[in-house]
């Protein structure tokens, strides 16, 4: 039987600046291999060239839907150099931006997810509620998407006055969405027949290939920086985790899914705890020299940032680890699948060709 | 020189009265305006309209707004009127002459099926005493349109879009021509006229419910709409067969497409829905018109809530479960014409 | 709740000191649970396979390149985290393996944690380290067209506003 050779991507609708080389042999992909680098800017390098402060919204763009845990593994690395200690009020706000993002990412995956299955309310009901949630944002940093709000030291500006009652209301709203989302997308039963079963990655590939974020907690390891290792006062606030062990991308869906209504609570329990207090404490220019390696849990998974410095006011070297290159050897479940059954995989691993390309 | 100029006045002064006999003859009015093309245009972009403000409307957006004032009523025809003037493109190495004689092929197929769909008693081209036999013919004609606009243009996404369109709607087929067999029994005829009038006492869809949902499920699939939208998914193959097309080629598809839609509605409404049958305030157009647009607003509230569904799906779907049930629908359809014969 | 949390790290360092003495350099707790050492590219394999199989440091957080041009060497850092059911260990050890400027290889860690694949083939594309027996050393984020011998960043390399 012959097999016809094809790329998806860089131009497809719906996958972005990004491909696949898929080699189909009747309707079965016998081979898919992805191909990344379409959006590479060298952000590493660039970082070499500039001061520590003016290298945040540099890299914050590389993550477009989730910019606040970027920034904060980044500012974390640099307090660990510099020795600082971050104002407990600053680590609360950064807690809320971090959920907030994380929200904000998975209403963006549900969009995509959404029309990659042909199911257009959907994306419009996503992009709709990840529109308050920018609105929000943009209240309390003054930028509606990338924000540059998390920076070495603290945060840039202490919040707004009544913004607790303006995100309760959010939040409001969206949990109540949350529940129909629920009923007309991930409980419809086509969705379920698309996804159960498709895609499996049991628990020990997914160690050994390396995946992170809610990939791997859907095969059903719980693994979360933010309890394993908990920075920024993650361990004053009570939340859980959630764990499938299907590790299809039924799994992977359900678990973003129930991220959105655990960060809604979590960010409720934050502005509970709120400290009084600075938000900000001063980071001199010039880090002294050694090297510092911070890890933050994304909204795609582990994001590590590492950091060389030679005592300048500039980075010797960075290194971003990020989640969405990290889950590039998921691709490889891609194999064996049905071409139907490429976008819901390929969705379901919520890969961001920036994040990936830096 | 005026010995030849003579005969061809006669000639022209013949050819205007036989024109304006045209003009004046029923049937004319019947092609050009109502229920022929002219018609069918206005229906059409309405759908087109309410497609769009419909699904707008379920997804929490406001929908076209400007063109022709009220609603955004004429954003279809801006939207042809655009796709008028942008360049059409033919890829280099497609087969020319097929892939640019599709379209028009299909806009013609697609409207000759409404030749035979009465929209009253009076009101319909061609009254066939075969019309249901004649529309499942020329359906059968829209797959092989479809590979062949895959195939003449030469390329790959196009192409598996014209394979899986072509056994797709092949797949479907059967259980759709089964399901009208049932209704074919109930009124003893294939002429739509007689089974409308069949329905006089009881609409079909009352006799034969199950035979009504197979109908439109299995419609859908030969409509390529969500969740059967398989040849057409942007996201695996992105626009199937229709991809390589642009400009007013792509217009004619996206017409001919719409025009099956309308057409499947009205199909369904005069086989389940008793056509133009409704109480005599209204004229029975009007009564036929609007079923058929609640007809597609099903459709299209469908493709609002479902996502597509999956390729060994469709196939299961389509042979274990929907041909099966054509099947018993048949044998019900018997009984009940068993039982409305008075012979139990 | 994790078993694996409560690991000493003082204990590792003494433990990875008496087992390979000489060969490895200078093992030292940067901060809890941050453990940074170098070892000869010689014996990173063994050093790696007995990390794996004694602390179970299966799962890898990043490889980096550093060019250090001063000291006229490339430095490769894997910095290693475990994973199990439970989770991440808050551990994560920092690998340093130095590899010479002018004949820049060292023997690939696919063998060992297939996870690495992506990263070794990142850090020989933007840093021109040849890693021996790794599957396939091919383009992955630079342009096709980009030419050969020129390593983005290596520190010889330079942008045009510098």
């Amino acid at each position: 039987m012959s097999s016809i050779k094809f790329s998806v991507g860089p131009q497809h609708s719906g996958i972005g600046h990004f491909r696949m080389k898929i080699t189909l042999q009747g309707d079965t992909i016998i081979e898919a291999e992805p191909d990344p680098g379409f959006v590479h800017r060298g952000a590493e390098k660039i970082s070499e060239t500039r001061e520590y402060l003016q290298n945040v919204p540099m890299i914050e763009r590389q993550c477009l839907a989730d910019v606040s845990s970027v920034t904060l593994a980044y500012a974390m690395a640099i307090e660990e150099l510099a020795d600082v200690e971050v104002p407990p009020r600053a680590q609360f706000i950064r807690i809320i931006m971090c959920e907030l993002s994380r929200i904000m990412s998975h209403l963006y995956w549900l969009s995509i997810m959404g029309i990659f299955l042909g199911h257009s309310t959907m994306f419009m009901w996503s992009f709709g509620n990840r529109d308050i949630f920018i609105d929000l944002a943009e209240r309390i940093t003054g930028s509606r998407v990338s924000y540059t709000y998390i920076i070495p030291g603290g945060v840039r500006y202490d919040l707004p006055d009544g913004i607790k009652d303006r995100t309760m209301e959010t939040l409001d709203y969206f949990q109540g969405r949350l529940k129909e989302h629920d009923a007309i997308f991930l409980s419809n039963p086509i969705f379920k027949r698309r996804t159960k079963g498709v895609g499996v990655l049991n628990r020990a590939d997914a160690i050994r290939m390396g995946v992170t974020g809610p990939t791997l907690r859907a095969s059903g390891v719980r693994g979360d920086i933010r309890k394993d290792e908990p920075y920024s006062s993650y361990d004053k606030l009570d939340f859980e985790i959630p764990i499938f062990t299907e590790g299809d991308s039924y799994a992977r869906a359900l678990v973003r899914f129930k991220e959105m209504e655990i960060s809604s609570s979590i960010i409720r329990k934050a502005f509970e705890n709120l400290p009084e207090g600075d938000f900000k404490v001063k980071v001199r220019k010039k880090v002294p020299e050694g090297e510092a390696f911070s890890r933050v849990e994304a909204a795609r998974g582990e994001l590590a940032c590492y950091i060389i410095s030679d005592g300048s006011a500039k980075p010797y070297r960075l290194k971003m680890s990020t989640p969405s290159f990290r889950n590039l050897p998921g691709f490889s479940l891609l194999k064996d699948s049905m071409l139907g059954d490429m976008p819901t995989i390929y969705m379901s691993l919520d890969y961001w060709p920036p994040d990936a390309d830096r | 020189m005026n010995a030849v100029n003579i005969p061809q006045i006669v000639n022209l002064q013949q050819l205007i009265m036989f024109i304006f006999g045209v003009l004046k003859s029923e049937l004319f009015f019947k092609i050009i305006i109502f229920p022929g093309i002219f018609t069918i245009l206005i229906t059409v972009s309405e759908l087109i309209w309410l497609e769009r403000k419909y699904l707008a409307k379920m997804q929490l957006r406001v929908g076209p707004q400007y063109a022709g004032r009220i609603a955004g009523i004429l954003q279809p025809v801006a939207d042809f009127i655009k796709l008028l003037f942008k360049e059409t493109i033919i890829p280099e190495k497609a087969d020319k002459i097929f892939f640019q004689i599709v379209p028009i092929i299909l806009v013609t197929v697609a409207a000759t099926t409404l030749t035979v769909i009465p929209l009253s008693e009076t009101d319909v081209i061609s009254n066939l005493g075969v019309g249901l036999l004649f529309t499942f013919a020329i359906l059968a004609m829209f797959p092989i349109l479809a590979l062949l606009a895959g195939w003449a243009s030469n390329s790959k996404y196009p192409f598996i879009g014209g394979i899986r369109a072509l056994f797709q709607q092949i797949s479907y087929e059967v259980p759709l021509w089964f399901s009208a067999l049932g209704v074919v029994i109930l009124a003893g005829s294939l002429n739509f006229v007689d089974i409308v009038r069949a329905q006089e006492t009881f609409w079909f869809i009352l006799l034969l419910p199950l035979g009504a949902l197979i109908f439109l499920v299995a419609m859908t699939a030969e409509l390529e709409r969500i969740p059967f939208d398989l040849p057409e998914a942007e996201t695996e193959i992105v626009s199937g067969w229709i991809a390589e097309y642009s400009g007013m080629n792509y217009a004619l598809i996206m017409l001919s497409l719409y025009i099956k839609l309308y057409f499947a509605s009205a199909m369904f409404t005069a086989l389940f829905l008793g056509g133009w049958l409704g109480p005599s305030i209204l004229p029975p157009a009007f009564w036929f018109l609007t079923k058929t647009f609640i007809v597609a607003l099903v459709l299209m509230t469908i493709r609002g809530v479902l996502p597509r569904v999956r390729l060994a799906d469709l196939i299961k779907i389509g042979w274990e479960r929907l041909l099966i049930l054509s099947l018993v629908n048949i044998i019900l359809a018997i009984v009940v014409k068993l039982v409305l014969l008075g012979v139990y | 709740m994790l078993t694996l949390q409560k690991v000493n790290e003082t204990k590792i360092i003494d433990e990875l000191r008496d087992k390979f003495g000489e060969r490895i350099d200078t093992p030292k707790l940067l901060r809890p649970n941050r453990i940074v050492m170098t070892v000869e590219k010689e014996n990173v394999i063994e050093i790696a396979q007995f990390l794996k199989d004694t602390y179970a440091l299966n799962y890898v957080a990043s490889v980096s390149g550093i060019d250090y041009l001063e000291e006229n060497k490339f430095v490769v850092v894997y910095h290693v985290s475990s994973m199990s059911e439970d989770g991440h260990l808050p551990l994560v050890l920092a690998l340093k393996v130095p590899v010479d400027r002018q004949t820049p290889f060292m023997p690939s860690l696919v063998s060992i944690w297939k996870s690495v694949e992506w990263h070794e083939r990142e850090t020989w594309e933007l840093f021109g380290i040849e890693f021996k027996d790794h599957p396939r050393l091919e383009r992955l984020l630079l342009p096709e067209d980009w030419p050969e011998n020129q390593f983005p960043l290596r520190k010889d390399f330079l942008l045009e506003d510098e």
